[in-house]
């Protein structure tokens, strides 16, 4: 771009060549433009508009005599200015609304490190697709839910992807990140993203409907679609991009276990707390995961009890907990462990799931350390209910993974390239439809109370800060979280 | 970790560990120190506060870019929402879904309003000192690489044409919301905007 043109390549530039470049350059005006200064909406037109109205009284009043005073002003001055407010005043520099979690070093990068493995940073791996990049041309839109959705857009993906991008040797203008907080501001933005050039669109749609229509705009221009996070399922050249649910599901069942021998449960007899598979699949497959370690059985269908594993395990019961609901799930696992006071350890396939059953416990007396439970998410809640020994650990999903899975498998579809088997590992499918989505299956991870420092605090999800403010100082030095 | 405020997006699929919104439960109460609970952001999503909030930027932008000036830019921002904020107290509010079209026509008017009292001071006589009647950046813009750049832009296209790209900069925007803005047809704004492109195409130093 910045060589100069030849004048014949100049002439037959396109409109959509235009707009880009031109876009790069006005881009340089969003350092200049401030947030919003607060908004009170009781004293909005009393502060506001009555500013603005004595602004306009007192500048009628006033005209004849500022009229005066600037043009002697003026004359003095020698020359002219058209200035009709009072001094000049630079707005403040944007406060910045996210706070950047630090990136996993990649200083000790291995040798051999390749696309198959993304658990390492970004940095390890920028330099070695960053040819890959070369090879492609035209950008790379991505589309993400607002603030309001989700605090983790903003404050997370943009910035991680952000890196991604310009760690995989991506120019500022070959690469944008957006958010619209409706279906309606996801789609212009896809519109905007095609209109000025973008091979391809990494997608995370507000919900079904936006990601099947911006599929089907991008579908008519030949764009690729990659669905981030929430998968789309429509179209040939769609791929998705998450976290394998099964892998999280076999972290669990190991997380009880591991907890069960630690915790010197004799004999454990579970009680099972699923998440809700009558809504959502993926609730299915982490079943199948956990079973497959606790009874060696990778069955996503409710057990009976009596059900026996290894190591002398006994399935006191299994239920689920409709649409993951907590509130049901107190109650369920309350009318349970009344009927069964036998039950000395809980599977639960969510944090949310497994504070419920923490709170019946705690109302049962039961003290920590007794009686394990186990999560997913790594919720604050979840990681205090860690650190005060009420839950064996829980199911931790790094976004940045997320990101640079993203942006890796968008290159390679950017450069017209088939994406390594070891990136595009496994499919989804729709359980409706039955459409199969080639997807990038990340690989999720357990934590407790042992590595909660060196994950989810220092990868910035939760801070240590608000966690002691929970679980007390005295826990968090304990457990070196600072 | 990031599913409680998911709620009614895809639940079938990836958006699982949900918990009822409405429920109470310890961990809600403590994410919803951190974050707006969905009953929050719909009571948000209906209040100008947050139509002020998100677009702020945007009004702000636009203003920025027309006048070159960030103290004036400020105070049309300002007295656009403020003018917005009583239409839609009284129920005028945006006619489309999107607000932003409707606040950058607010916003424009005043735009309008100012050049229209810069020109009738400029018939003074000493007006006859002032060189031009286009603004120029001015010092509390700060002479950054971006206005040299955006000086060199404005001074070769005319004012239309250079609005109409700076409405294009816009993402939110489509060629429907621009001509609502500008008071044009859809085929308005794209044969400006190609009158816009044919003038840049002879001037490449502006945009390579």
């Amino acid at each position: 771009m910045n060589h100069e043109p030849t004048k014949r390549h100049t002439s037959q530039a396109s409109e959509a060549e235009i707009m880009r470049a031109l876009r790069h350059h006005l881009a340089g005006v969003e350092a200049l433009v401030p947030d919003a200064p607060e908004w009170h909406e009781s004293s909005a037109s009393s502060q506001t508009g009555r500013r603005i109205q004595v602004h306009s009284r007192v500048r009628l009043a006033l005209a004849p005599l500022v009229l005066v005073v600037v043009l002697v002003g003026l004359l003095i001055a020698g020359g002219f200015r058209h200035s009709p407010s009072g001094p000049a005043q630079v707005p403040s520099a944007a406060q910045p609304t996210a706070r950047m979690p630090e990136v996993p070093s990649g200083s000790d990068c291995p040798s051999d490190q390749n696309v198959a493995v993304l658990d390492l940073a970004m940095s390890c791996l920028g330099p070695k697709v960053s040819a890959v990049t070369r090879a492609g041309s035209g950008m790379v839109g991505v589309i993400l839910p607002d603030a309001t959705t989700s605090a983790r857009y903003t404050s997370y993906d943009a910035p991680y992807l952000g890196h991604a991008f310009t760690t995989a040797g991506y120019a500022g203008d070959q690469f944008r990140i957006d958010n619209a907080s409706d279906s309606r501001g996801q789609v212009s933005i896809a519109q905007a993203d095609i209109r000025d050039g973008a091979r391809v669109l990494v997608v995370d749609p507000i919900d079904v409907q936006t990601g099947k229509q911006i599929q089907s705009l991008a579908a008519t221009a030949g764009v690729k679609v990659i669905a981030y996070d929430r998968p789309i399922f429509a179209g040939p050249s769609t791929y998705y991009v998450g976290f394998n649910s099964e892998a999280a599901g076999t972290l669990i069942g190991q997380g009880l276990t591991d907890c069960a021998l630690e915790w010197n449960v004799a004999d454990p007899k579970v009680f099972e707390l699923d998440g809700g598979e009558d809504t959502d699949p993926t609730a299915l497959s982490t079943a199948g995961g956990y079973n497959n370690v606790l009874w060696g059985t990778g069955t996503t269908s409710t057990l009976p009890a009596g059900t026996t594993g290894g190591a002398g395990y006994t399935l006191v019961g299994d239920q689920i907990a409709s649409a993951w609901m907590p509130g049901a799930a107190g109650s369920i696992f309350s009318d349970a462990v009344t009927a069964h006071p036998e039950i000395n350890a809980t599977l639960e396939a969510s944090d949310s799931l497994a504070n419920a059953v923490i709170q019946v416990l705690k109302a049962r007396g039961v003290s920590p350390r007794t009686i394990p439970t186990t999560g997913q998410d790594a919720t604050l809640q979840g990681l205090a209910n860690i650190l005060q020994g009420w839950q064996c650990g829980t199911v931790y999903k790094p976004i940045y993974l997320e990101a640079e899975a993203a942006v890796m498998l968008a290159t390679y579809l950017r450069a017209g390239q088939d994406a390594p088997v070891a990136l595009v590992n496994g499919d989804t499918t729709d359980p409706t439809s039955g459409v199969v989505e080639p997807s990038v299956l990340l690989r999720p991870y357990w934590v407790n109370a042992a590595n909660m420092e060196t994950t989810v605090i220092k990868d910035g999800l939760v801070s240590a800060t608000d966690l002691c403010a929970v679980v007390g100082a005295s826990l968090c030095s304990q457990y070196g979280i600072k | 970790m990031c599913t409680l405020e998911r709620d009614g997006h895809a639940r079938w699929l990836v958006i699982p560990y949900m918990g009822p919104i409405g429920t109470e439960t310890a961990e809600q109460t403590l994410v919803e120190q951190k974050r707006p609970s969905r009953g929050q952001v719909e009571d948000v999503n209906d209040s100008f506060a947050y139509f002020y909030r998100e677009r702020y930027r945007d009004v702000y932008r636009y203003a920025l870019l027309m006048l070159r000036s960030a103290s004036d830019a400020e105070e049309v921002t300002a007295e656009a929402f403020g003018r917005a904020y009583s239409a839609w107290r009284r129920g005028h509010g945006p006619q489309s879904e999107s607000p932003l079209p409707w606040l950058l026509q607010i916003a424009r008017r005043i735009v309008i309003d100012r050049g229209r009292r810069a020109r009738l001071l400029a018939w003074v006589p000493l007006g006859l000192l002032a060189p031009n009647q286009e603004p120029q950046a001015r010092d509390d813009t700060g002479r950054s690489e971006f206005w040299l750049w955006f000086e060199l832009f404005a001074r070769r296209l005319p004012p239309r044409q250079r609005e109409v790209l700076i409405l294009r900069y816009q993402r939110d925007l489509d060629d429907r919301a621009i001509g609502a803005i500008l008071g044009l047809s859809t085929s308005g704004v794209r044969s400006l905007v190609s009158r816009a492109c044919e003038t840049l195409r002879r001037d490449p130093e502006v945009w390579r």
